[in-house]
Formats: structure tokens, sequence, C-alpha cells
């Protein structure tokens, strides 16, 4: 692994160990320097006859070896947030505000320097590995390439070998029969984790992992998660993980953002914001979860369902279905409110202006 | 940072609760195919009643130029007038065109369905049986049916039916087969309907869409093959005014009037043309789930 | 309805399905669903849930084995009785964006089931308005198509359809796995309602256990086409017998507690291996493991577990397993350990 972990510079302490730091603080090293700063992003698809904004001001920073949940329900925009960073929509998308990696704004990059940094810098796994699979080549030649087109290794036996190592390294028991394999005879788990020897095949300093878990069946989803907290740990990569589940969020630790029709309402370290939410959409969305203690029929669920895509309402989007709701909510959009060190909330009912807290320097520049 | 100084982010001014309305549109190239089909018929219908005998010529006055006093189009080999061959032709022609197709309409659409509905043989057999008509190119077949049957316009209607039945079935087919095994064909199967109300109140509404935006556009194809067929002297005989048939008698002018053959051409591509444009465009009105797909 | 409650609506013997590629879905699953209660079935894909479920409702006929719905063989039933029976066994779907036919209104799509039952025409429109009112939605929706609905207004719209002829057994087969939570949440409540008002029994097939364990009375778990185990719901949780089930309950994510890391993934149920079909995943796998799989043994009454360890003295399979392989990940803090071994 030391071939892995060289190139990430110094192995990165745990995230758990290190100081937490303002996101914004001065006194950033730059092996502490934000490998990525997403500032306000905004998506709009553009169709012949109609702009949908999905994404609607998304301001968050991932730091080295950190991990940042975008927890959400269908049509959140979390997908779509994930996926802006890479500019993986083409030009069926306009999307605005600033994607800093390493200081370079990835929303102003030629298409051509974009390519290499997708798969170079940044990764992505996505929710079902067979799409991201040819599934007419072996699973060795097809990592053989990304190497060899990032340039990570110049000759083809150094590029085989190294497919291997990474194959063992994401915990396939016998890399060489699988290098040979199509994906076709690989289950859905080894597919996945192929997909994600892929994804860090080229040590990227961000690993988008987009609702890795879904299409896997609870037992394979629990090794996933385990290989890739592990990768992580070992390689020093900031993950941004996508999700649907709150149990996987909350289990894989870092940092959450819950998001809410293309919002951020609530963000902070996971274990705080699912054990003391001050949001009322993620208060209502982990009491409507189900549990053995609730009485059947009883569980407390949020009235109404979320907006359709593009159908968001004017002021807060949560507060037609918000019961702490009062009329400035119907009338002007809260923003992103720092309430406690490290820990946002779009509301400013719930979370009503203290007098003296301005010592945290705000985030939303 | 106080909360409520800040400035709410600026917001598309697009309205809420728009977007989930239906929207039933057409392309302006569609509605213009719309305008074009409704003259066709309106000709169809009431032409006849406005022009001339088409079948009195004056031999004196043969193969006059387009834009001839009293003959806007010029007369043809016999000295009729083109124009009013033309307007008696349509009601022949768009009927050779259309009848087929609503044959193989119905009939497709039961063929297709039962393949769809059915087991594993009854789908192989109906499916093979039409694969057989699919191994010929259908407009050889269709002559070889029409030669068989002998020239009239009922038999080059036989015979374009026939041809046309088997791309119409397939249509119904495959949107049968996609929709087998979807969830509410499970939970109608789990109400108890027979077999036949399943097929006709959960299947045909949607197997019909589809059938009715491929009819639409295989209008213009049978429009072309009746007049390749009358063309070929299997369809209408002489002196019926026939598009077809004006086109395979204009072109023995072909070095006199050169322009003379084009006219009736030029009415068949027309009319093809805007069917086909015309079932683009029912593609999009019939889709009802509108644009967005979340 | 309450009065004969415990009397058994539903009876499933020894159910085997093979498919012609010669997968083999289901075997040798018995099942018995009683008036007025839930019963959740769980597993995996391709643990063949719903393969059961539709064998019990009818859309599949089993290889083997025999079902009985109150005691009509459902085999042995001919056409129209068949169709009377539909009444009282109903289905709800699990997707719900195909759950209702795209081109039929909501009331059509409703009425659909009444006219099958014989509603005359003048009386379906009232009681399409009834049944859309108890799943709570409006007289106005009822004039809608299926795209102009949310996903949990769609589920309500299945179900307002499922108990149109009044069922005695509804099967739901991953009916709130595709919505939002805080959505599915609503249709859950809708679910133990209706059954509180109707003594409707439900069959509930999900993956998701949190849910199986909110809403069933009894819970099945199914591996690899079999019956694993079976027990009251508060039971199961509390002390699980088969080791599959100890590792399934404890990778659900969020439970903040110890993981059981299963190796390998679910054997290619085409070829299965010999004897116990856990064993080649099972931490406590013996010799013997290979040779039958085991017969459901009672654990405790009215539970059941089909493992060889079941009813030794020193049976205790939570304690059995070996720790986790990897730290959890609910407690980072004090893992100074930078290389944890690859799970596999």
């Amino acid at each position: 692994m030391s071939e892995l972990a060289s190139g990430t510079g110094t192995m990165v302490t745990p995230r758990a160990e290190r100081p937490e730091a303002g996101p914004g603080g001065a006194a950033a090293t730059p092996a502490e320097m934000a490998p990525l700063e997403v500032t306000d992003l905004r998506t709009t698809f553009v169709s012949r006859t109609r702009r949908t904004e999905v994404v609607r001001g998304v301001s968050f920073t991932l730091r080295r070896g950190e991990t940042m949940m975008l927890l959400g329900e269908s049509g959140s925009g979390k997908s779509v947030t994930a996926r802006s960073i890479m500019r993986l929509y083409g030009s069926s998308a306009e999307i605005g505000g600033q994607v800093k990696l390493g200081g370079r704004d990835l929303l102003d990059l030629p298409e051509a320097e974009l390519r290499s940094v997708r798969g170079g810098q940044v990764a992505l796994i996505p929710q079902d590995p067979t799409g991201a699979l040819d599934p007419l080549r072996r699973i060795g030649s097809q990592l053989t390439e990304v190497l060899r087109v990032h340039g990570i290794e110049h000759t083809r036996r150094a590029a085989r070998a190294r497919a291997e190592e990474l194959l063992r390294t994401v915990g396939i028991p016998d890399p060489a029969r699988v290098a040979t394999s199509f994906p076709h005879e690989l289950s859905g788990g080894m597919r996945q984790r192929a997909v994600i020897a892929l994804a860090v095949s080229c040590d990227p300093q961000v690993l988008i992992a987009d609702e890795p878990t879904t299409a896997l069946d609870v037992t394979v989803q629990a090794q996933i998660l385990e290989l890739l907290a592990d990768l992580q740990h070992r390689l020093g990569t900031a993950v941004l993980m996508v999700t649907h589940d709150v149990g996987v969020a909350g289990d894989f630790g870092g940092r959450i953002g819950v998001m809410y029709a293309g919002k951020l309402v609530e963000e902070g370290p996971a274990a705080d914001v699912l054990s003391a939410p001050r949001h009322p959409y993620t208060k209502g969305l982990l009491e409507s979860l189900p549990t053995p203690e609730v009485e059947r029929g009883r569980l407390r669920s949020i009235v109404g369902s979320p907006p359709g895509v593009g159908e968001f309402p004017d002021g807060c989007v949560f507060a037609p279905r918000c019961p702490q709701a009062v009329a400035s909510c119907h009338e002007s959009d809260p923003p992103l409110l720092r309430i406690a060190p490290g820990r946002g909330a779009a509301c400013p009912v719930a979370n009503p202006p203290r007098p003296v807290d301005s010592a945290e320097p705000g985030r939303a520049a | 940072m106080t909360a409520l100084t800040d400035v709410a982010p600026p917001r598309p001014p697009a309205a809420t609760g728009v977007t989930r309305r239906r929207r039933r549109r057409m392309s302006t190239t569609a509605r213009i195919a719309v305008v074009v089909v409704g003259l066709i018929v309106a000709v169809a219908v009431i032409g006849p009643f406005l022009v001339g005998d088409p079948n009195v010529g004056d031999t004196s006055r043969r193969l006059l130029a387009v834009g001839s006093p009293g003959h806007v189009f010029g007369t043809d080999g016999q000295g009729r007038d083109v124009l009013s061959r033309l307007v008696v032709g349509t009601r022949l022609s768009l009927l050779a065109g259309l009848v087929p197709v609503l044959f193989a309409a119905v009939l497709g659409t039961g063929l297709g369905m039962t393949a769809g509905l059915s087991g594993v043989w009854g789908h192989r057999t109906i499916m093979r049986t039409l694969d057989v008509f699919y191994a010929f190119p259908a407009v050889l077949l269709a002559i070889a049916i029409a030669a068989a049957l002998g020239s009239g316009v009922s038999n080059s209607i036989i015979a374009l039916a026939v041809i046309l039945v088997p791309p119409v079935a397939r249509v119904a087919e495959t949107e049968t087969r996609r929709l087998v095994d979807l969830d509410y064909m499970e939970a109608a199967r789990a109400s108890g309907a027979s077999r036949g109300s399943i097929a006709l109140r959960q299947v045909l509404p949607n197997v019909a869409p589809p059938v009715v935006v491929y009819c639409t556009a295989l209008i213009g194809l049978s429009i072309v093959y009746a007049a390749g067929l009358s063309f070929l002297g299997l369809g209408v005989s002489p002196p019926t005014a026939e598009w077809g048939l004006m086109v395979s008698d204009h072109t023995q002018y072909i070095y006199s009037a050169p322009f003379l053959a084009a006219i009736p051409a030029l009415a068949i591509l027309i009319a093809s043309v805007a069917f086909n444009v015309l079932g683009d465009g029912l593609r999009d009105l019939l889709d009802v789930r509108g644009e967005v797909r979340a | 309805m309450g009065a004969r409650s415990n009397e058994i609506l539903l009876e499933a013997t020894g159910l085997t399905k093979t498919f012609g590629n010669g997968v083999r879905a289901v075997s040798d699953v018995s099942l018995s669903v009683r008036r007025g209660e839930t019963l959740g079935v769980v597993g995996e894909s391709g643990c063949g849930k719903s393969t059961t479920g539709k064998m019990l409702l009818g859309l599949l006929a089993p290889d083997e084995g025999e079902i009985t719905f109150d005691g009509w063989p459902l085999a042995k039933m001919r056409r129209p009785e068949l169709r009377a029976l539909r009444a009282r066994l109903q289905v709800v779907p699990q997707n719900p964006q195909t759950s209702l036919n795209p081109r039929l209104t909501v009331r059509a799509s409703i009425e659909f089931n009444l006219r099958v039952h014989g509603v005359p025409r003048g009386e379906r429109g009232e009681r399409v308005l009834g049944l859309l009112d108890r799943v709570g939605l409006t007289a106005a929706q009822s004039e809608r198509f299926p795209h102009e609905l949310s996903g949990g207004q769609l589920q309500r719209v299945a179900i307002a359809r499922a108990l149109s002829t009044s069922p005695e057994l509804v099967v739901c087969d991953e009916a709130v796995s595709a919505l939002d939570k805080s959505v599915q949440a609503q249709v859950l409540n809708l679910l133990a309602d209706l059954q509180r008002e109707t003594g409707v029994a439900f069959l509930f097939i999900s993956h998701d256990l949190a849910v199986v364990e909110h809403i069933s009375d009894r819970v099945a778990v199914m591996y690899l086409g079999r019956v694993v185990e079976l027990a009251p719901a508060r039971q199961l949780w509390a002390e699980p017998q088969h080791p599959y089930t100890v590792a399934l309950l404890s990778a659900t994510p969020g439970r903040g507690q110890e993981r059981i890391v299963l190796s390998g993934e679910l054997p290619n149920p085409a070829a299965p291996p010999s004897g116990c079909g856990f064993r080649t995943r099972c931490p406590i796998a013996e010799d013997v493991c290979a040779t039958d799989w085991p017969a459901l043994a009672d654990a405790a009454p009215g539970h059941t577990a089909a493992c060889v360890h079941v009813g030794r003295p020193d049976h205790a399979v939570a304690q059995m397993l070996p720790p986790p392989t990897v730290p959890p990940r609910a407690a980072p803090a004090d893992t100074a350990d930078p290389a944890p071994s690859v799970p596999g």
C-alpha cells in the first residue's frame, strides 16, 4: 500500500484526530487546505422550452481525508450537486458558482483539462456499477487503460501489476481471476468493488460516491461501506457521499449536509446533526423513521410530500410542510445560519439569533 | 451575521405549480401538417363538386402548359384538365391509402396484443407467421398479391392491407410486451379480471397511442404504395382519375411536357410527407406524461 | 372480525418453484397468515420473497406444495371461484411509478376493480370517492393521471384500489420501499390504521428491516429460497436464532451496534452449495452443515429457525459470532490503528 499512500504525500491522521478547524480558517496549512470548496453552486437544467433550477446555492468545504454526506430525499438535488461538481451534465445544464479544487475553479476549466481532472483528481462511484463498466471488456483491461491514460503507469506490464494490486486493495480475494473477468461474470458487490478500484486507481483527492450501496443488498452494503471507510482511512481521500439513507449517513460519520429542495438546510458533524437536529426538516425526517419502539400507526410523519423538481415555493422551501412555520417563512428564504461551531441550519425560527454568536467567522461569503 | 438581514438569494421567475400541468403542444411543422392534411381531406370531400368532369377532353387542346387560360395546371395528352383530374383523383388516392391502414390498424393491433398477452406458444405462432411476411420486401409482396388478385381498387387495398399488418402488429406487440410485467398489470390480474377485460381496459389504452402515431405515418407510405400499384396498372383502371395513374399516364409525355408528370407526383409527395409529419406531431400530443420525466 | 382472530386465513405448505433457467427460486416454503395480523417477509434480493408473494396471490403456480385460502385450496379452484376469491386477496405493488396504469385516471384505475367484482356502474363513482377519502386523497385527485401525482399519493391510490373489494388479505410487495422516508411514514401509518379499522391481514414483503420490524406481528426471514427463521417480530430482533438473521440485523445501517460483516455474497441460486445454503458465509458453520439443509426447529414457542445449532444448550448466536473484523464506524475516535484488515 506504500505506493498508494505515497501519492498523497504524508499519511494523514484519521479524521477524528484532526483538530476542528473553521472551514475558512486562516491557519490552513497546505496539507489542511481544503481540496474541494464549493461556493454558491447553482445548477439549472435547460431544455428548449424550460429552465429548471435544481441546485439553488449550495456551499460547503471538504477537507483532506474528510467525509461529507449529502443526505436528502429524492428530488432534493443531492445527486445533481455531486455530479455538477464534475460537470457531468455537459450542455444540458447551466452551472453557476464556484467549485475550487486545489485552487482551480473546475467550472472555468476547458473541457480538455477537465477530462484529466475527472478520474484523476476527482473520481465518481456511481449507484449502479453496471453502467460504470464497459460490458465488453475485461475488468483488468479497463483498469490498465485508466492507469495508462492518466499517466500513472507507462508500461503495460506495470499497469497490469498495479491493476491487480488495486483489486486486492478493494478486498477482492483473487484479483488475477477478477482481472480477466467480464463485468457480467461478477456479482453486484464484486462489480461495485471493481468500480471502486477504478475510482481510486489514480489516487484522487476527492472521491464522489453517489448512493454507492443503494443497489446492493444489506449484507453486501455493509461490506462496501466498510471498504470505503477503510480506503479513505488509508489513502487520505476526501469523500463526498450522496445518500438517502439516514442509517448509512450516521454509520459513515464525518459531516452531514441535509438537502431539501435544492438547498442545504442543515450542516454539521454527523453525530450532532442526527442526535440533535436543528432544522425542522431534519427533525421531521428523523422522527419519521420506523422503529420498534413507536407504536404501529403512530409514526411521526411530515405532512405533504416534497416539492417536485422546479416547483419550489416562495420563501422557505420547507414552510408548506413545516409545523413551526410562521408568516415570515413564506416570504423570505432563510440562508444557512451559523448556529454553533461547525454547525449550520437554515431556519431562524427554530434557531432564534443569539446576541453573542459572532465569534465564528461566517462561512457563506 | 444575523439571521433576517440576509437577502434571500435571487430566484428564477418561474411560477410555482405550472410545471405539473399537462402540456399538449404540437410543433409548428406539425401544425402545418395538420392544415395540409385538412386541405387534402377537404379537397377529397368537396373537390369533385367544384371542378369540371375530369374525363372530358378536347384533343385539340392537348398538352397545354401550366398556367394556360382555363387550365391552371394545363391539360394532359388527351386534352383533359389536369387540375380537375388532380382534384377528383384526391378522393380515390386518399381512400386507397387510408383504407388499408385502417384495416391494418385494427387487425395488427388485435394480433399484436393477442401475441403479447398469450403464452410462449401463442406468441411464437403469431409472430413467426407475421415474420414470413417480413421476409419479402413489402413493395414486391404488394405487387405480387395485387397481380395475383387482378387489377382493381379493392384488390389493391387488400394487397396493401396485407403488407401493412405485420409492422403494425409488431408495434402493438412490442408495447404490449413492455406492459405485461409491470406492476399494474399484475394488480389487474390479481383483481380477478378476465383476460379480455384486461386487454380492453388496461392494455389497449396504452397500445392505442403508439399504434395511432405509427399508422398516421403509414398513411403517407400507403398513399405512395397505392399510387405505385396504379402506376403499374395494378390499381384503378383508366380513365379513372387517380394520382398514381396520372403519373403513369403523364410520363409518356416526359419529353414534350416535362412538368406534366411532376404535378401528380408532387401531390403524392405532399400528401405523404404531411401524414408523416402529422404522425410525429401526434406522438408529442399523445404523450400523456408531457415533457417532464422526473 | 376480531372474534375470529388467530384463525388461519392463508396457509402455504411446502411451496417450491423452479424457473426455466434452472434457478430454484423457492424451496419448501411453508407460511401461514392469520386473520388481521401482519406477517413480514424479509430477505435480500434473490431470496425468493417476491416469488413467494406471487404464488400466494395465485399469479404463479407452484411446482410443488399447496396454498389454501380460508380452507380452500387455490390450485383446485375453477375460474369463477378464483375470481370471487380475488376480491378477498389483493395486492399493493412495489413501484409507485408503475403500480397504476399511466393511461387511466385514478378513478378509472379503481373502477376497474369495482367493475370486475360486479359493483353496478351507478355506485362505482361514490365508492371511489369514499375509498380515496379513506386513504387521504381528495375528489379532485380522482380525475388525475398517475404522472400528476407524487409517489406517496400513487401508493395511496394503489392501496385504495386494493381495498376497493374489502379484501381479507393484502400482499404488500415492497409497497413502501420506493418512497421517501417522510412519505413512507405516512403510508405505514395509513396501513396500520386500515388494519385496525377493517381487520385486514397483511403479508408485508420488504428488504427494509426497520420497516418490517415496525409493521409486523410475525416475521419470516428468507435466504436462498427458504425460510430460515420465523418468529414474532419483537422476539426476532431481541433473540435471533439463525446466524444469517443475526448478520442481517447487525448489517442494518444506523443501528449503532457492532456490525457483523458477512464474507462473500449470496451463492448462485442455480448452483447452491450442498447442505445448508448459508454455510459458505456462516461464521459458525460445522461439517454437519454440508450434508442437509436443516429443518425449521423450535427455539421458543412460535419461534423456529433452520439451523443445526438451534436447541443446543450452548446456542447463543450473538456470542458465538466472532467480533467484527473492522472497528465500528460509529466510534472512530479511538482508532489509532491505521490499517484494519480488509473484509473478505
